[in-house]
């Protein structure tokens, strides 16, 4: 079915460092293409009650009614016809980490997960094609009611936490892609935690796209009870093929009054992925929501993280990454909506573009009628490295209230001369004085990561960084 | 339709652009929310296929008025020019200052390319129904070198019900030459519970290399009426427009001002003041293109919107991948007076290269209550503390104005918040 990279998939995708891959061993698949057969067949294979059925067949009709974006990144090579929309890799789920198959394992080291990350992290859901096949929660978290599954459990056996918040913070009528995915999600990362309990490590899941011409569909879902505190963290690697992959993932976030969740992505699909994402999270009184959103990967990403502050006293915060290289579209930003008096966001977005690629930041702010003391600041930064590249800006506000305070800022520059020549008066070659302005520029995005993530993107940033002068 | 009298007095150029242009607007489609640029405005239902374009009257015009300290005077009422003046030592300098129709064989060759290249770019149905129904208008000329301190002035009043006017000002300045221009919009109003007038205004600018125009715009049609305007300008090399627009009248106004920077160290100011009270709709949006190295653009829009009102601002500020060593930045801000007060602030950059300078910055926000408090523990009333902070937070952008330009924009944002 598959084969090994050979040289001319590697002069399609770039200097991709991760482009390599096992035989698929899926075991499930799906034709290609959607209509209601595949997504009845989607949901027989995961043995689902009706209603999620019925749900399913509900958002497919959406999909269908649904138009494209006319906005955003070009997607005009996008063929709905020609993916597989389900696959399902193994039978069993590993319960340990020397439960897992030998291949996907071998994958897995490959990417680079640090051996102290499977140690000490607290639940790793490992995603390998569609569905999680390794899971594991620390003893301590699951005694104290912390639930980290993949949402087909969830559905099998919290069927009452499901149905109360499934679809509500993003509506399958949302958006295409949101309605896409919830036809044919699969896999994904289900979390709730109990009143009061603060989940002191990361959660993590990594995601992991192995099949020709296969779009990804997570689903996840975080419910943070009243006064709780998780970290999730999604990091993404794909290998690499020659056609066009899609994945259109939808997170949802409900944090409960007093609560505080904090989401990080380091997205780094290769590039020729599509990453279409619908992420949203509800902020109730008092609650914190931090989106973290680090785009490197892909071919076309749009991706803009939204915070919806619901109550009196919530807080939002996005900051944003992009990366846009050859060949590459980063359509990504953040959304924050002010639904409630007494509310606070804050969305930061950094983006560097080079050898032809386009970053975008684009981004709403929107304050409801009638609102008191609602404070945003929204600040855009962009670097162009060379004269091939661009960047965009394209920031909505929309202000719908007299006693508000909102503030914007954009700019746009390249690497100063200035700068450059006194580094390079200092000994340094160009290539490393581009390399240190470059990750000084991100620094105060770095600096929110966690150091193993931190190190990561500074590697990778090097990598894209490499041949940029001269 | 033009009268038949009119259109056939008409040079035959001028014709052909005509049924182009009526082409043009017979296959484009009223814009909708569906396009980015009207997505805030919604026309769906005002009934535009209602309003009948003016007839052009037949020119009549009375030279020689009294122009005052102006350079020169044009003022039209209804599409039909009243007054017209010209300081006669600019006419012997080669200063033309006509009304449109009368411009047509003189100044056939500038003409006929200016509006050949709009109908090449017409990209809404509004800038086609214009060139092809255009009603009146005016043309300055400003020939090369000639520098010119006072400005001209020309006043459009558009009055009517369930018509379309479409006033039309072309200013061309000759390579060197300097100039000011103030152009007033306004109308009286028709009877109420009438269709209102819908004026589609056009202000085309052709700026000569190291020319410099100032072009102070104030719009103050009736609360009735619609206004639809596109002022385009191209910038020519070193050469520099200030643009001005004061918005206040109508119930819906959609304005765009395009600027290209076409040549080489070209700059433009792109400034904006505008007072939304209830019941009103503000689209407003400036382009700043810039296609040439080293050149320069500002744009500043301040706003201030009561209760019940609505206003939108989308910038642009766009860069080809050429015009290395671009300087740009836009600002706008929004003063909110009132509860349920809407103001959109949409300021959007497209970069096409690395070697430039470009940001912006947006703010929203209320009067700040301490320079309030300051100001009536000095002993000032709680109205007058009002006034004099949105006067100054507006002053400022009007210091290089001309004085009577300044004074009656002040006026009529002091005469609103007395009323408010």
């Amino acid at each position: 079915m598959s084969s090994p990279v050979t040289d001319t998939s590697q002069e399609l995708v770039g200097e991709y460092q991760h482009g390599y891959h096992f035989p698929d061993e899926s075991v499930f698949k799906t034709r290609k293409g959607l209509d209601e057969q595949i997504v009845n067949a989607i949901s027989e294979r995961k043995g689902e009650p009706d209603w999620m059925r019925q749900f399913r067949l509900r958002s497919l009709a959406a999909f269908r009614k649904k138009s494209m974006p006319n906005w955003g990144a070009d997607l005009s090579d996008l063929d709905f016809d020609d993916l597989y929309y389900y696959a399902k890799p193994t039978d069993q789920k590993g319960r340990t980490w020397e439960d897992v198959p030998e291949n996907i394992k071998k994958t897995f080291e490959r990417i680079g997960i640090p051996e102290a990350e499977r140690k000490f992290l607290a639940g790793v859901g490992a995603q390998y094609d569609s569905e999680v096949v390794y899971h594991s929660i620390k003893e301590d978290l699951a005694k104290k009611g912390v639930i980290f599954t993949d949402p087909e459990t969830a559905v099998r056996e919290h069927p009452d936490l499901v149905k109360q918040y499934f679809g509500t913070v993003i509506p399958y009528l949302d958006n295409k892609f949101a309605a896409l995915n919830s036809a044919v999600w699969s896999g994904g990362s289900f979390v709730y935690v109990p009143k009061g309990v603060k989940v002191e490590v990361p959660l993590q899941a990594y995601f992991r796209i192995n099949a020709r011409s296969f779009g990804q569909f997570e689903r996840t879902l975080i419910i943070a009870d009243e006064g709780s505190f998780v970290h999730y963290i999604e990091g993404c690697t794909a290998p690499v093929y020659a056609t066009e992959s899609l994945h259109s993932a939808v997170v949802e976030i409900i944090a409960l009054p007093g609560s505080r969740v904090r989401y990080t992505t380091i997205q780094n699909w290769s590039n020729d992925v599509y990453n279409l994402v619908t992420k949203r999270a509800m902020a109730y009184k008092d609650a914190v929501v931090e989106w973290v959103d680090g785009n490197i990967g892909s071919k076309r990403t749009m991706k803009y993280p939204s915070i919806w502050l619901m109550g009196e006293g919530a807080h939002g915060e996005v900051l944003s990454i992009a990366f846009a290289g050859k060949g590459q579209e980063q359509d990504t930003g953040g959304k924050a909506v002010h639904a409630a008096n007494h509310t606070s966001s804050v969305i930061t977005a950094k983006s560097i573009s080079r050898g032809g690629g386009i970053a975008s930041y684009r981004g709403l702010l929107k304050v409801n009628p009638g609102l008191h003391d609602v404070r945003s600041r929204v600040v855009c930064d962009a670097l162009i490295l060379d004269e091939h590249s661009a960047s965009n800006t394209f920031p909505y506000m929309e202000i719908d209230s007299d006693d508000v305070s909102i503030e914007h800022e954009a700019r746009v520059s390249r690497i100063s001369e200035e700068q450059l020549f006194y580094l390079m008066s200092r000994g340094m070659t160009e290539a490393e004085a581009s390399l240190m302005i470059v990750s000084g520029f991100l620094d105060p995005l770095v600096k929110q990561l966690p150091m193993e993530y931190a190190v990561e993107l500074n590697r990778l940033i090097e990598l894209e960084m490499e041949g940029t002068v001269g | 339709m033009p009268s038949a009298a009119a259109v056939s007095a008409e040079p035959l150029w001028m014709r052909t652009l005509r049924t182009r242009a009526r082409e043009q607007f017979q296959s484009l489609k009223w814009p909708t929310t569906a396009e980015e640029e009207w997505r805030r405005t919604d026309l769906s239902r005002v009934p535009l296929d209602s309003f009948a374009p003016v007839k052009p009257a037949a020119p009549s015009c009375p030279a020689d008025v009294e122009r005052g300290a102006a350079s020169g005077l044009l003022r039209f009422q209804s599409a039909r020019c009243l007054e017209s003046a010209l300081d006669p030592r600019l006419y012997e300098a080669g200063v033309r200052l006509l009304p449109l129709d009368n411009a047509l064989e003189e100044f056939e060759a500038p003409l006929h390319s200016l509006y050949q290249k709009a109908l090449a770019e017409i990209d809404n149905r509004f800038l086609a129904w214009h060139y092809a129904e255009w009603s009146h208008g005016a043309l300055l000329w400003v020939p090369a070198g000639l520098e010119i301190t006072e400005p001209f002035l020309i006043d459009f009043q558009e009055d009517g019900d369930g018509i379309m006017s479409a006033p039309h000002l072309a200013v061309f300045l000759g390579v060197g030459a300097r100039a000011s221009v103030v152009q007033r919009i306004s109308s009286r109003g028709g009877a109420a519970g009438g269709a209102g007038l819908l004026c589609n205004a056009v202000v085309d600018v052709r700026l000569g290399d190291a020319s410099a125009l100032q072009l102070w715009e104030q719009q103050e049609l009736a609360p009735g009426d619609i206004y639809i305007r596109h002022a385009q300008a191209e910038v020519g090399r070193d050469a520099s427009l200030r643009h001005f627009d004061a918005e206040f009248g109508s119930r819906l106004a959609k304005s765009r001002v395009d600027c290209a920077l076409g040549g080489t160290g070209a700059e433009a100011f792109l400034d904006g003041a505008y007072y939304c009270r209830k019941g009103q709709h503000m689209d407003l949006r400036t382009v700043q293109r810039h296609r040439s190295p080293k050149a320069m653009s500002r744009a500043v829009y301040k706003g201030a919107v009561d209760g019940g009102g609505r206003t939108v601002y989308q910038g642009l500020i766009e860069v080809s991948p050429g015009a290395a060593g671009t300087d740009a930045w836009l600002t706008n801000r929004n003063l909110v007076l009132g509860e349920a007060a809407r103001a959109d602030s949409i300021p959007t950059l497209k970069i096409g290269n690395n070697d430039v300078k470009c940001s912006h910055g947006s703010t929203t926000g209320k009067l700040n209550a301490e320079e309030l408090f300051y100001l009536q523990s000095r002993g000032l009333s709680a109205a007058a503390a009002r006034e004099m902070l949105v006067i100054g937070y507006f002053e400022d952008m009007l210091t290089a104005a001309p004085e009577a330009f300044r004074e009656s924009t002040l006026d009529t944002i002091r005469g609103r918040l007395r009323v408010a």
